[in-house]
């Protein structure tokens, strides 16, 4: 795959690019579901400036290019308050950016619509209606009617792996359940495009492991794009066909790097995989170069 | 049998106690039995309290002008907090208001509107609203205020229009918070129903507990304060039962 249009015009994305491509050349698309045909989503030049509690103006973003394509799993890791969450927030329409554009099928973000949906660290589901009933609500607000909304809820529950939890209330769950079940609904409201906002973040290391192999499995049989947010490089490699490095001070890209491991991904072998750890030493170096921790 | 004596039993011991006490206090000397006679006195009234006219109708008078104060700030107050919360303007335009009433012992408000509105059920029913619309605004103002981001950009990410974001996110989100203010409200709205009819004294509870102690009835006074209590006690629970039932994610 070429590099990503736009990646060329920061030079520390390029030496990034190079330095990728020397460690793992990049390959064709290695997600074997995906059609990579049309960009589903566009970044251009993105910056957000925003005013800080005395008043003075605090760049989070500095002109930042993204791609993703249709079908794809694409993964954002940098340092705490890189910004990344913010762009994230940008390309779901919750955030208004200073300058450039978002695309998404051609046409720019104006604002939150159902055809991108987003799973949240924590605050996912709402914790006045049951698991059914927060599965059924997209459906129901894009005026299905009760029985083909909660038909359709059973649906994703199920292939999220939580069958018979219907009348339950999210603080009865676990961890791992609340957010499968967030996963759930935001494929239940039909969104082309899933955002996800560390996920994983607020998961014991056990629960993570296990919703990351259940990702990769809803990722696949879903078919739909989505796009994570991270601070685990490993996670990003399991799950991703392309990983993005940010750097912050402003937010910036500074790499986007193709996985190019096969899939479907064993964990087991993947770890010892020479592809996992030369990208992991790659990542870690690039993030060691911008000074800040993950 | 350890169900029984923790839900039940033990929540008693307080009040039997308090009881006990107030059984053998005039007993003792140490307060006069006439002022305060002795607890199974009080019971020995209750029969008579209980089917005379004039408590029935002071007690629904006193319900009635509760229950329409309490209604009545409740669906003012309720969005009005909700409001503060969502908008800096409001909050602005409001803020100070408010919080000069805050302040302001609600009872005294009786006289200024008993000139306005006359005696009866505005007046007074005018110093329930009052007293708890504070709780109330109060509470639905930190229950918006506290409405995750996540759950508006949620909600907005699966085809909830703008608009309808106050109904189907901004008020369930504030609930757990406005269904504690309401209960202090309803506390506060029978300390006021009480305080307003001592002090107008032409109907109700209060009114019939001050003309009972002008004529020296002082059994009857302790008795239909024991009523009041009783009630109060009773109106609790039940708000708490059906709050929980009604809202079971809530409490």
């Amino acid at each position: 795959m070429d590099p990503v249009p736009g990646a060329s015009e920061s030079p520390l994305m390029a030496k990034a690019n190079q330095l990728g491509s020397a460690s793992a050349p990049r390959t064709e698309s290695t997600g074997g579901v995906n059609d990579k045909q049309a960009a589903k989503i566009i970044c251009r030049n993105v910056t957000k400036t925003y005013r800080g509690r005395r008043g003075e103006l605090i760049q989070a973003l500095g002109g930042v290019n993204l791609e993703v394509w249709t079908g794809e799993f694409v993964s954002i890791v940098g340092p705490s308050g890189c910004g990344k969450s913010t762009l994230l927030y940008i390309i779901g329409g919750f955030l208004p950016s200073s300058s450039g554009t978002v695309l998404m099928d051609g046409r720019e973000v104006r604002g939150p619509d159902r055809s991108r949906g987003i799973v949240f660290q924590e605050h996912s589901l709402f914790p006045w209606k049951t698991v059914l009933e927060n599965v059924a609500y997209g459906p129901r607000a894009q005026g299905l009617g009760r029985r083909e909304s909660r038909e359709r809820a059973r649906h994703y529950l199920a292939l999220v792996g939580l069958p018979g939890i219907e009348n339950r209330y999210p603080r009865e769950l676990s961890g791992g359940m609340r957010q499968r079940v967030a996963i759930a609904r935001t494929l239940a409201a039909d969104a082309e495009v899933v955002l996800l906002d560390e996920p994983l973040g607020a998961l014991d290391a056990l629960s993570r492991v296990q919703l990351q192999e259940e990702l990769a499995r809803i990722w696949q049989e879903s078919k739909k794009t989505m796009v994570m947010v991270t601070h685990s490089i490993e996670e990003a490699i399991f799950l991703s066909d392309r990983i993005y490095v940010m750097s912050g001070n402003p937010g910036t890209m500074i790499a986007d790097l193709d996985v190019g491991i096969p899939r479907p991904r064993l964990r087991q072998s993947l770890l010892q995989q020479g592809r996992y750890t030369s990208l992991e030493e790659h990542i870690w170096s690039l993030l060691k170069g911008t000074g800040l921790s993950v | 049998m350890s169900r029984v004596w923790r839900e039940y039993v033990r929540p008693l011991i307080g009040i039997l106690v308090l009881l006990g006490l107030w059984e053998l206090l005039p007993e003792t000397g140490l307060v006069d039995r006439e002022l305060m006679p002795p607890f199974s006195q009080v019971m020995g009234d209750l029969p008579k309290l209980l089917t005379s006219t004039g408590f029935g109708a002071a007690m629904l008078s006193t319900a009635t002008t509760w229950w329409v104060g309490v209604v009545s700030a409740l669906l003012i107050g309720a969005p009005l907090g909700m409001l503060m919360g969502r908008s800096e303007l409001v909050f602005r335009a409001l803020n100070r208001p408010i919080g000069l009433l805050y302040s302001i012992p609600k009872v005294g408000l009786v006289v200024p509107l008993v000139l306005i509105f006359g005696v009866g059920l505005l007046s007074v029913g005018g110093v329930v609203f009052l007293g708890c619309l504070i709780p109330i605004v109060t509470s639905a103002y930190q229950g918006s205020k506290m409405t995750a981001v996540e759950h508006l950009w949620a909600a907005r990410s699966v085809g909830v229009p703008t608009w309808m974001t106050g109904v189907r996110v901004v008020l369930p989100s504030a609930l757990p918070h406005l269904i504690s203010g309401t209960r202090l409200a309803v506390a506060v709205g029978l300390l006021d129903v009480l305080g307003a009819q001592f002090v107008v004294r032409q109907s109700g509870v209060g009114a019939y507990l001050y003309d009972s102690f002008d004529v020296g009835q002082f059994v009857r006074v302790w008795s239909t304060a024991t009523v009041v209590a009783v009630l109060g006690l009773i109106a609790d629970l039940l708000y708490v039962r059906v709050s929980k039932r009604v809202f079971p994610w809530a409490i």
